[in-house]
């Protein structure tokens, strides 16, 4: 059986056959052509949505008759099994999530669950800021000598002669924090002691 | 032009003329002989000496309207891509001479700062409030318009510049350019009327803004409002003791190099608020802006150097001799990182 025939088979399916045509093809149909007729057909009407997709039975009972003879190792029923003794289990997730399940329904579980959900989310967290490094090279436009995140909203800048791209830990942070406050209330304490030295010079003069 | 600019905005004759008589008396008074060989260079000291008294009279007008009248302000400040928005209210009580002030953030939750004479109290929400000891609100106007800015120090020049107009009003602009280029400009317009401040500009040689205060309304009154009078009455915190956990005076480092006009204010050891780290500290001003340098033990995790900047306000640390020497400052970025390279260890004797 040839492609050729087939596409003729195709053809008349969806009409468009003349009458010659489909008297030759007819006579040419042998007994294999006849079952692939029968085929093609059946996808004609099921993309026409005109058939109800019979399945035999028989399809799952071949499938059934076919893992009947494979035999699971049984696994011993330990009522202390962690999670390594359930993953151990060929159907390790179904039994998993019943004992989560029934785990969560207890007192200590529920807040567990909650640990288990934040943790998670917090792992989330870390992978997304170690995927958003600082951008090196090319992407940077200008000599920016830090890609430091904004610290009390201090953006970075360039200067002359600095080539470095230092990334402030938080160590180096909380210092930088810790000196911009300390320059706001010593300016501010600068002025109490002005204040004070001219209150002593008054008095000096009094 | 630089020799009498002050013809170009003689708008208010009566006002003007007592500044401008005591000019040309001054300048009359300086014609010595050695100087009367006119150079150029006498010439112009003499404008900038012309503007200076020229710059006084504006100022003073500004110190009288900050100290001595009743008014509420809207103010924004511009600090980068940072903007914050404040209520300004002030009055003065004559019969008592006593001055109340109050600043509070137009957005709800920031610190609200409440002047009663000389104590300044800051109260934060959730927070304990504390107070100083001071003249004057230090947030978006230099104290040293509270004093006498005229007399800055000779690292300045006055520019006055022809009236325009801001928000409305007639204002007159007073540059106040550094001599070295070393620090920013500062300017400042005037309110013709009342004397206050309607712009206030930190700006570069370039003449681009770095940081800036807006005023965006302004009402006087003749008397306080109500609610200022109140805060005659408020309970405020008393001045915390000027001392911050300091100790003797350090001269364990040596400035090689400062712009010109900064003089040492104070020097100390002290833990630094927060972090409690111990640092060697100086306080350096020109009058207009203030540098403080830090030299602490290193961190083993800094990389040097770090150059950080927002709006006109510098942070340069970097490592230097085997101390981490930090600047902070409203300076240039490249002017903190030259002091900062400069600090020197003073070699014990």
């Amino acid at each position: 059986m040839t492609n050729k025939n087939n596409e003729s088979l195709s053809s008349l399916l969806d009409d468009e056959l003349t009458q010659a045509e489909l008297e030759a093809m007819m006579s040419e149909l042998e007994q294999d052509e006849a079952e692939t007729f029968g085929r093609y057909s059946l996808i004609g009407d099921v993309l026409r949505n005109e058939q109800e997709i019979v399945v035999e039975s028989s399809f799952s009972a071949n499938i059934q008759a076919a893992i009947a003879d494979i035999e699971l190792e049984p696994v011993p029923q330990e009522q202390n099994s962690d999670v390594v003794a359930i993953t151990a289990h060929p159907k390790w997730h179904q039994r998993f999530a019943q004992r989560l399940t029934s785990f969560g329904g207890s007192n200590t579980g529920k807040g567990m669950g909650q640990l288990a959900i934040a943790a998670s989310v917090a792992l989330v967290a870390v992978v997304g800021v170690s995927n958003m490094a600082p951008q090196t090279g090319d992407n940077v436009p200008s000599p920016v000598i830090s890609t430091v995140p904004l610290v009390d909203g201090i953006a970075p800048v360039s200067a002359d002669g600095l080539k470095q791209m230092p990334t402030a830990d938080q160590v180096t942070q909380s210092r930088i924090n810790a000196l911009m406050a300390d320059h706001k209330q010593q300016l501010r304490a600068s002025d109490a002691d002005e204040e004070k030295e001219s209150e002593e010079e008054k008095e000096k003069i009094d | 032009m630089k020799d009498f600019p002050s013809f170009k905005h003689i708008r208010q004759p009566l006002s003007f003329l007592l500044p401008f008589c005591i000019t040309l008396f001054s300048a009359s008074v300086l014609s010595q002989p050695g100087l009367l060989a006119a150079s150029p260079i006498v010439a112009t000291d003499q404008g900038a000496t012309t503007e200076k008294v020229n710059a006084a009279f504006w100022l003073g007008k500004l110190k009288n309207a900050l100290t001595k009248t009743n008014f509420q302000a809207g103010i924004v400040t511009l600090k980068g891509e940072k903007t914050e928005s404040f209520q300004w209210a002030h009055g003065y009580v004559a019969d008592q001479n006593i001055e109340i002030e109050k600043v509070a953030p137009l957005i709800g939750g920031g610190v609200t700062t409440v002047r009663r004479g000389n104590t300044v109290a800051f109260i934060e929400p959730n927070k304990e409030p504390y107070a100083v000891t001071s003249p004057s609100i230090r947030n978006f106007i230099p104290p040293v318009f509270y004093k006498d800015a005229a007399s800055l120090s000779d690292s300045y020049q006055f520019v006055l510049v022809s009236k325009s107009q801001i928000a409305g009003r007639s204002a007159q602009l007073i540059r106040i350019e550094s001599i070295s280029k070393h620090v920013f400009n500062y300017w400042v317009w005037i309110d013709v009327i009342s004397g206050l401040p309607l712009r206030l500009a930190f700006v570069d040689e370039m003449g681009e803004v770095k940081e800036q205060v807006l005023m965006t309304h302004l009402s006087l009154n003749n008397e306080p409002k109500p609610e200022m009078l109140a805060v005659l009455e408020m309970d405020l915190p008393l001045p915390a003791v000027a001392e911050i956990a300091t100790q003797a005076e350090t001269n364990n480092w040596q400035m090689t190099w400062l712009p010109d006009g900064f003089k040492l204010i104070k020097s100390d050891r002290h833990h630094v608020s927060i972090s409690r780290e111990v640092s060697d500290y100086y306080l350096y001003s020109d009058d207009l802006v203030e540098i403080s340098i830090y030299v602490q033990r290193p961190l083993d995790s800094f990389k040097s150097p770090i150059v950080l900047k927002d709006g006109a306000t510098s942070f340069v640390m970097l490592r230097s001799s085997g101390f981490d020497v930090t600047v902070v400052g409203k300076v240039p970025a490249e002017v903190a990182y030259q002091i900062a390279t400069n600090v020197k260890r003073v070699q014990p004797q």
